[in-house]
């Protein structure tokens, strides 16, 4: 399609303007770069397959369930802990620590294979703050070569169930920053406020981008493990769980198997045990996958696929590894080793569930002899009818690079994918009358839209208390979600944000939850619409949905009313209460 | 325009290239630091962005399959490094750079004038926008790649730059362009 005046004119600015900008690195041999992958030449290569997904599921999603002790509610940094020295020397083969560990002590961060940072944790006088919060010192040291940049970033607010960014509100630059290339020595440190007065257990976690560190320091209290049995999770198995005590999750329940036993190839029925053959043919790891179930949602995710209606697919997985090369190296729950795959075409990427009931985080980088896996794996998958099976694969490779499937169990029976794309029709007559007034939910109802109408569907409501990382803010008790789905119609809609209003029964309007500004919704989070950028939806928006959520009082009729030009409501819909 | 002509080849003609890891970085840094920049708007954090990059892309380069053109893999890559560099709380986002370090002095003032908005119009912007952006009209890259490189879908791709594009127009006081049709975006 050819450009408009305007697009041609801002290729021709961009190509100005980027051609002349070069970089200040352009010779491989200058590279920071270059430094630190000879680094990691020289080191032992004990990075190899844990890609950049290990960052966003390790880092992150083994925090909640890894960092879990026997409750308590005395803060911890209010004790007087021993304040451990940066060591003198550290060998080369000292490695991170996992779960908790105590303040005051040194942990030792790897890169390339090697000692890279120390990080230390450690109690701070109160600075006289508000009150209900624990004053932290985190201090860092480069002991060798970085393989990325740190910051404070790297510091996540363990508060139960939810992960925040530790806040440095006050400081206008970060003072735990560290350049990839800091020469060894370099040392920050920053004091830190962490609130604690709402109770339940608070830990100061730090997590890797590069895969596989992730340890804690404890502020506060403790909370849950698993236990969930093949349903899909609700609130009251949260909160049951956040009650049990911690432990470690319960081995595979495998009955022996001989050494002459036939391997598993092909289909196999749920629940049966698969046996994968190890590369003389001997039983080489088992698998069984269980309890297989379609989640419409988690309390505290809503799964998306790109927009798309999706779902999340729960199962629980066992895997014992018996001989060694049989399993694909590097572990991640729902990758490498057990995976999901689409139509026998594309691998579903694994579901970020903090603190599911039943998910457990393990990572591992070996998988031979000795690595046993039970847990609840998620999946989110398209809510439609392309067939799903989830895979067990196997070290070797094929031809075009994959590890080699040996055996698959059917999740959700379906039709191959095709990608073909619909071609959608227009759902309203451009001359329809635009609809006023109280409009029924789940109804297309009719807008008035440039060229033409634009129709829209208002459903799928529903109430939440949480989402990962956010609680509503008193006195809210609950998110209400409603579901907005546009199109195809036969002009263009602009859905201009402040003409959408969620109102409580006191006709005060409800606060959104909107989209962020840098566009990156938050794992679990609804496909929620820009708080401040008009949206423009095309007269071929093939119906993919976006959702508005409202944070609402508990009892009480709430309503959504489209206000067009900030003028009173055209259309209402009753989202709750009569 | 970008240098990705000769890198559109994929699969194991790639795998070997990727090989001799210092040509590849060599022939591919200009494009990479200008599509940090585009997102970033800074010097230091684009230069961070595609350090950190590059190493990515070294880790995991024997995974990559060739199922999706070799710019698409290496460009996401970049495009993610510098949204993760983008969130990094430093103050960094607020600050109006003049583009390109080799921008001439000789340049007439109408063109110098339009750099500058178009640079004050791009700060306006989102960083998953200017990514659209200079992926389609710098790197002329369709939507199904874009899509690709973005984590989304060619439908979404769409409804990104026509805002994008509406925006900028706005921005500059120029005439918005046309609504994006459907025929553009199914197949780019």
């Amino acid at each position: 399609m050819a450009d408009q005046p305007f697009e041609r004119d801002l290729r021709a600015w961009l190509a100005e303007d980027l051609d002349a900008v070069r970089g200040p690195h352009s010779r491989w041999a200058d590279a920071p770069v270059a430094r630190r992958i000879a680094a990691s030449r020289a080191a032992p290569p004990r990075w190899r397959t844990v890609a950049l997904l290990a960052a966003a599921v390790v880092g992150v999603l083994a925090l909640a369930v890894a960092v879990a002790v026997m409750p308590r509610e005395v803060p911890v940094a209010s004790a007087p802990p021993s304040l451990e020295p940066w060591p003198s020397s550290i060998g080369p083969s000292a490695t991170p620590p996992a779960g908790e560990i105590p303040l005051g002590r040194v942990a030792v961060v790897t890169a390339f294979g090697h000692p890279a940072l120390l990080v230390r944790v450690s109690p701070a006088a109160d600075v006289g703050g508000p009150p209900g919060t624990v004053y932290v010192t985190i201090g860092m040291r480069v002991v060798g070569p970085l393989d990325l940049a740190v910051g404070s970033d790297r510091f996540l607010v363990v508060r139960g169930s939810r992960t925040e960014p530790l806040d440095f509100a006050d400081n206008p630059v970060d003072p735990l920053a560290i350049r990839v290339d800091a020469p060894v020595g370099t040392e920050v440190s920053g004091t830190f406020g962490v609130p604690v007065a709402a109770g339940g257990y608070v830990a100061l976690a730090y997590h890797s981008p590069g895969g596989s560190v992730a340890f804690s320091y404890p502020l506060q209290a403790a909370t849950p493990p698993p236990s969930l049995q093949g349903r899909c999770p609700t609130l009251e198995d949260y909160a049951v769980a956040s009650l049990q005590p911690s432990a470690s999750p319960v081995p595979p329940s495998f009955a022996p198997v001989a050494p002459d036993a036939t391997p598993s190839t092909g289909l196999l029925a749920i629940g049966e045990t698969g046996i994968l053959p190890a590369l003389d043919g001997s039983p080489g790891a088992l698998v069984r996958v269980s309890n297989v179930r379609l989640c419409d949602r988690l309390p505290n995710h809503r799964a998306d696929w790109s927009g798309s209606p999706a779902v999340l697919l729960l199962a629980d997985v066992e895997i014992e590894s018996l001989r060694p090369g049989t399993l694909p190296e590097g572990f991640i729950p729902g990758a490498g080793v057990v995976v999901a795959s689409y139509g026998g075409w594309s691998q579903l990427s694994p579901a970020i569930v903090f603190d599911m009931p039943g998910a457990n985080s393990t990572t591992t980088l070996d998988t031979g002899p000795g690595f046993a896996y039970r847990g609840t794996i998620a999946w989110e998958v398209p809510d439609d009818d392309v067939r799903i099976t989830i895979d067990a694969q196997r070290a070797e490779k094929d031809a075009s690079g994959r590890h080699v499937v040996q055996l698959s169990y059917v999740a959700r029976a379906g039709a191959s994918y095709s990608p073909q794309q619909r071609t959608p029709e227009p759902r309203t007559d451009p001359a329809a009358s635009p609809t006023s007034g109280v409009a029924p939910l789940g109804e297309p109802v009719v807008l008035a839209a440039d060229g033409g109408t634009m129709p829209l569907v208002v459903d799928g409501i529903d109430q939440v208390t949480r989402y990962t990382g956010v609680v509503p803010a008193p006195p809210a008790e609950a998110f209400l979600e409603a579901r907005l789905t546009f199109g195809p119609g036969s002009g263009t809609f602009r859905f201009d944000p402040v003409e959408w209003v969620i109102l409580g029964a006191d006709g005060v309007e409800c606060p959104q939850l909107r989209q962020p500004e840098n566009g990156q919704l938050p794992a679990g989070w609804p496909n929620v619409l820009s708080a401040s950028v008009e949206s423009v939806i095309p007269p071929d928006w093939p119906g993919m949905p976006a959702f508005m959520v409202a944070e609402v009082p508990a009892p009480g009729r709430i309503t959504l009313e489209y206000r067009p030009d900030g003028g009173p409501a055209l259309v209402t819909w009753v989202l709750r209460g009569e | 325009m970008g240098t990705f002509t000769a890198l559109t080849e994929v699969g194991m003609a790639f795998l070997a290239e990727l090989e001799d890891f210092g040509s590849f970085y060599e022939r591919t840094y200009a494009t990479a630091y200008r599509t940090a920049w585009a997102i970033l708007r800074d010097r230091g954090a684009a230069a961070d962005a595609v350090q950190d990059a590059y190493l990515a892309a070294y880790r995991e380069r024997t995974q990559f399959r060739g199922e999706a053109p070799a710019q698409a893999w290496l460009l996401r890559i970049v495009v993610n490094r510098a949204f993760a560099e983008g969130r990094r709380p430093h103050p960094r986002l607020v600050q109006l750079e003049v583009a390109g370090e080799a921008a001439s002095p000789a340049d007439d003032v109408a063109r110098a004038t339009d750099h500058l908005s178009l640079d004050a119009a791009m700060v306006v912007l989102e960083p998953r926008s200017r990514a659209a952006v200079v992926l389609r009209y710098y790197h002329d890259l369709d939507y199904a790649t874009i899509a690709t490189i973005l984590g989304t879908n060619a439908n979404n791709v769409g409804v990104i730059l026509h805002r994008a594009v509406e925006r900028l127009a706005r921005e500059l006081g120029r005439d918005a362009p046309e609504p994006v049709t459907r025929e553009e975006v199914r197949h780019g």
